[in-house]
């Protein structure tokens, strides 16, 4: 009787301890996802293969640029966040391809594709080491996605193994002006 | 419920014992270990060539299942690199590679000038082929390495005609690795392989032209630049 | 053999077994619930939004045009079935997996499984949707030159569902498309310049 109760005391403590680790086991998405690397807006975040260093995040109703002989006009039920970064390369040549803001709530915003042929966007630009660039995150948000963000930056769109950086921004974006209308050439150049 | 089993007695046993079905100590559902010292032996032995097994299956095993793995691993990087010295070629991936030319543009020209920090090197590679090379040359990685380890990848740059001109006033510009590699050029003939890169100034006194090809890594070339 | 050896062997038998038996039953369960046929296709209202999964779509009318929305000239003689909606994206993340949300079953088009998405804000092409974000979306298909323009047309709205973990890396995903329901709705017929209508 007593060796039946210390099987069976024995095996339920084997099922606890085996079904606690898998529990606690991140999935294997996680377990082979980005290797974080975070820091603050206004700081230099140190990723594997690269540097990044958020400045100002303007917001606007509308954006302009020119691209392809002419002006382009965006225009968003939401606000455009347009975020000054400056990156550079450090271990070999490469750029950016994946850049996004996540909201306080987890999800996730990826850099809009709606301004595609501006000069100053970041977005897939060749970085070289040595040498940073200036330019522009440009994110097309709900309002409500504006307060305690903060930015995914990494060098491929999905990074399995690979660095990330996630740089907290400033938590009163909510509360910063919305202007009515940005030109983002001018925008990155008075930068 | 079955009463406990008693150790075996070795006293007890004897060669020619088989465990009875009619001892009440012992069923036919539970095994015991009254067994002849002979059998005991011969168990342990096998016991311990097993585990001296797992001692060799395990390698084989982990290599068995990542022996093409590695192999792409060492098709991708480059670890063992060969030095070859001003002006003189060396043989690698079917031909005999040769630092051409180490150009460096910082102005010159109004069209031509550059930001301060910064330099376009336009560098050349003569190659002596000695077979057909296409399947040889795939992935061919030409770049351009600091004292640090940092690396410089080449442009998807043409530049204008004149301008072209105003950096090469006597030659033609040469096409880049990849596109030699997917003409491919025949044995015993000559071509040249040209890229450009944009590096900063402060770097330009380390940098070190370096090649590979897909056929050769991880073998790599490492070019002496020529006095500067 | 003594009849309680006998107990004990089935015993055992039992214990070991069960787990599979139990994995066995359960997953002839599960499939022969799927496979219960849902009894009736339900029919969508035009201009009320619509839960799609990843999707929040509301149909607002159809129109044939031989224009594209971003304004390209379509040659051979070939038109454009348009529907004009709006979407939002009710996913965690930007998504541009809304190509296979409407399904045209009547008439048929030249590709009734991939249509065409137009931003209708910019007048292009519709790279993706951001999470929240209402926006209007034209839907072109194209027909082919040699039928004569349709009367009516139906759509199928199609669906894909949430799973937390799926089954290969335990990451979130959409899967298993289904039908929502079915529209049913006239066109209104341009003059084939695409001048009027829509």
């Amino acid at each position: 009787m007593r060796r039946l109760l210390t099987n069976a005391a024995s095996l339920a403590l084997g099922v606890i301890v085996l079904a606690g680790l898998r529990w606690t086991t991140p999935g294997y998405a996680v377990l082979t996802g980005p290797l974080p690397s975070d820091g603050r807006a206004g700081t230099t975040v140190a990723a594997r293969g690269f540097t990044v260093r958020i400045g100002d995040v303007e917001l606007a109703k509308s954006l302009r640029y020119r691209a392809f002989g002419r002006t382009v006009e965006r225009t968003s039920d939401g606000v455009f966040a347009v975020a000054h970064a400056t990156v550079e390369a450090t271990a070999q040549s490469t750029s950016l391809g994946g850049i996004a803001w996540e909201d306080a709530g987890g999800i996730v915003f990826a850099h809009s594709r709606r301004v595609d042929g501006a000069g100053a966007l970041l977005l897939g630009k060749r970085l070289q080491p040595g040498l940073p660039q200036q330019g522009l995150f440009v994110f097309e948000l709900p309002r409500g996605a504006l307060k305690s963000a903060r930015l995914l930056v990494s060098e491929s769109a999905e990074p399995r193994l690979d660095s990330q950086a996630r740089i907290r921004l400033p938590d009163d974006l909510q509360g910063r002006a919305v202007s009515e209308g940005l030109d983002l050439d001018e925008s990155a150049r008075a930068r | 419920m079955p009463a406990e089993l008693e150790p075996a007695r070795p006293e007890q046993a004897s060669p020619d014992t088989e465990p009875s079905a009619s001892d009440p100590r012992h069923s036919d559902a539970v095994p015991h270990s009254d067994v002849e010292p002979r059998h005991r032996d011969r168990e342990k032995r096998l016991l311990r060539l097993s585990l001296a097994g797992l001692l060799l299956i395990f390698p084989l095993a982990f290599a068995a299942a990542s022996y093409r793995d590695v192999a792409a691993l060492l098709q991708s990087r480059e670890i063992i690199g060969e030095d070859v010295q001003s002006g003189a070629s060396m043989t690698y991936a079917g031909g005999d590679w040769r630092l051409d030319g180490f150009k460096v543009v910082t102005g010159g020209d109004p069209r031509l000038t550059m930001p301060e920090d910064r330099a376009l090197v336009i560098l050349r590679l003569g190659v002596a082929l000695h077979q057909d090379v296409g399947e040889l040359w795939q992935m061919c990685r030409i770049s351009l390495v600091d004292a640090e380890g940092r690396r410089w990848l080449p442009l998807f740059l043409t530049l204008p005609g004149e301008i072209e001109r105003l950096i090469e006033p006597g030659g033609l510009s040469a096409p880049s690795c990849g596109s030699v590699a997917l003409s491919k050029p025949k044995a015993s003939s000559q071509v040249t392989i040209e890229e450009k890169f944009l590096v900063p100034r402060s770097a330009l006194t380390t940098l070190i032209p370096v090649a590979s090809t897909a056929g050769a890594r991880p073998r790599y070339l490492r070019f002496e630049r020529p006095a500067l | 053999m003594s009849v309680t050896g006998l107990w004990r062997r089935l015993a055992l038998r039992v214990t070991i077994g069960v787990g599979g038996a139990a994995a066995v039953l359960l997953s002839l369960g599960q499939h022969l619930f799927d496979r219960h046929e849902k009894s009736e296709v339900v029919t969508l209202p035009v201009g009320a939004p619509v839960e799609a999964g990843e999707w929040l779509v509301t149909l607002h009318g159809a129109s044939i045009r031989t224009t594209t929305p971003d304004g390209r000239q379509l040659r051979n003689g070939q038109r454009a079935i348009i529907v004009a909606t709006e979407m939002t994206n009710r996913t965690g993340s930007t998504s541009t997996d809304f190509y296979s949300l409407l399904r045209l079953d009547a008439p048929p088009s030249t590709s009734p499984l991939r249509p065409t998405l137009y931003l209708a804000r910019d007048k292009e092409l519709l790279t993706q949707l951001q999470p929240g974000l209402a926006e209007s979306v034209d839907v072109a298909w194209i027909l082919p030159a040699d039928q004569p323009p349709p009367a009516s047309l139906t759509l199928s709205v199609m669906a894909k569902t949430f799973k937390p973990r799926d089954n290969l890396y335990a990451a979130p995903g959409w899967f298993n498309e289904h039908v929502v329901g079915t529209v049913n709705f006239p066109i209104e017929r341009g003059d084939g310049n695409g001048t009027a209508g829509g």
